[in-house]
């Protein structure tokens, strides 16, 4: 997954994008050393475990759970991963563009 | 996932361990006892590299065998119903046919243990963890969820079937099911407001009211490892990818 991820941020570094994680792991600096070792650069809320507040709330109970937001911050896309998650970034920033 | 159905067993057995008749209660500490230095004996082997073959074999199948004899030696008691329940709850193989057997044979326990003890509230682990596994594996979750909802009153037990049965249905096919479904998670959350229940039924009348597709989830503010505050609405403007994850 976390290769994924790197190519898309990557990918979209000069785009009006943004990945923001939901991290859930209980030791912050094992947290630390494997961002540095993955090369994991996106900024997480730090949860602290499964049953953090918003993983509750938003009643997440498999992981990864991804959700895409439009740039009005509307959810238009629920659990793509992999190359389906690549076409629905790139179809927001598309309809992004031209709105413009 | 997995860590919560192990989560959601460890927390079965914990309160199982918490109450109970006496020589029940013996054997649950005895148990606690074997498995904790099973554990550590497991995590010594780990720790040294010991071939998956070699590793420390579970105390569990020589309790299961235990408890299984304390609840046939005085059927209908409590003390049976509760070592019935055990063997539920903590039964279980490594080896893939054997674990085949005991859950066929778990169909007809749970038979015995709801037409026995269906009314008594110490089935509550039993409601807790149906109501937890039915979004993931519907039978036997909801046959379960379905006879407690008709023979247990009991305020233990009741706030999870409600639970259980509302998210199925509040994730149904048609619309009045949905409905139907989160007026049961409503009712909980109502009823038994102080419940571990509620706190999860929360949660599912959330996801059906802000998280579907096209809704906008209402903002949150947070803070990552570093201490730094945001808030959703910062990436107002920007293709946002909200992924709840973790290394583990």
């Amino acid at each position: 997954m976390i290769p994924d991820e790197k190519a898309l941020v990557q990918r979209h570094k000069d785009d009006p994008f943004a990945l923001i994680g939901i991290n859930t792991d209980s030791d912050k600096n094992e947290y630390r050393k494997k961002c540095a070792e993955h090369g994991v650069t996106w900024r997480s809320s730090w949860q602290g475990s499964t049953e953090g507040p918003l993983p509750t709330l938003w009643n997440v109970s498999g992981y990864p759970t991804i959700f895409v937001l439009d740039a009005t911050g509307k959810i238009r896309f629920k659990n793509v991963r992999g190359k389906r998650l690549d076409v629905a970034v790139a179809l927001l920033l598309e309809e992004l563009k031209a709105a413009k | 996932m997995t860590t919560r159905v192990f989560a959601a067993l460890l927390l079965a057995a914990t309160l199982l361990s918490a109450q109970g008749g006496s020589r029940f209660e013996t054997l649950v500490s005895e148990f606690a006892k074997a498995n904790n230095a099973w554990m550590q004996a497991m995590k010594a082997a780990r720790s040294a590299g010991t071939p998956t073959a070699e590793l420390p074999a579970p105390p569990t199948p020589e309790f299961a065998t235990r408890f299984r004899t304390l609840s046939e030696e005085n059927p209908g008691t409590e003390e049976s119903g509760r070592a019935l329940l055990w063997l539920f709850v903590n039964e279980r193989s490594r080896d893939t046919e054997e674990q085949r057997k005991i859950t066929a044979a778990h169909e007809a326990l749970l038979d015995k243990l709801l037409s026995a003890h269906g009314d008594a509230s110490f089935l509550e682990p039993l409601a807790q963890q149906c109501a937890r596994m039915v979004s993931f594996r519907k039978e036997p979750n909801l046959r379960v969820l379905r006879a407690l909802a008709e023979k247990n009153q009991s305020d233990a037990v009741r706030p999870w079937v409600l639970y259980g049965l509302g998210s199925v249905d509040a994730n149904g096919a048609t619309e009045a099911t949905k409905a139907s479904g989160r007026a049961q998670l409503k009712e909980l959350c109502l009823k038994y407001p102080a419940s571990e229940a509620a706190k999860a039924a929360m949660g599912t009348l959330f996801e059906a009211e802000h998280l579907g597709l096209g809704a906008t989830p209402p903002d949150f503010e947070t803070v990552d490892a570093d201490g730094v505050a945001f808030k959703l609405s910062d990436y107002r403007g920007k293709v946002v990818v909200l992924d709840y994850w973790g290394f583990w």
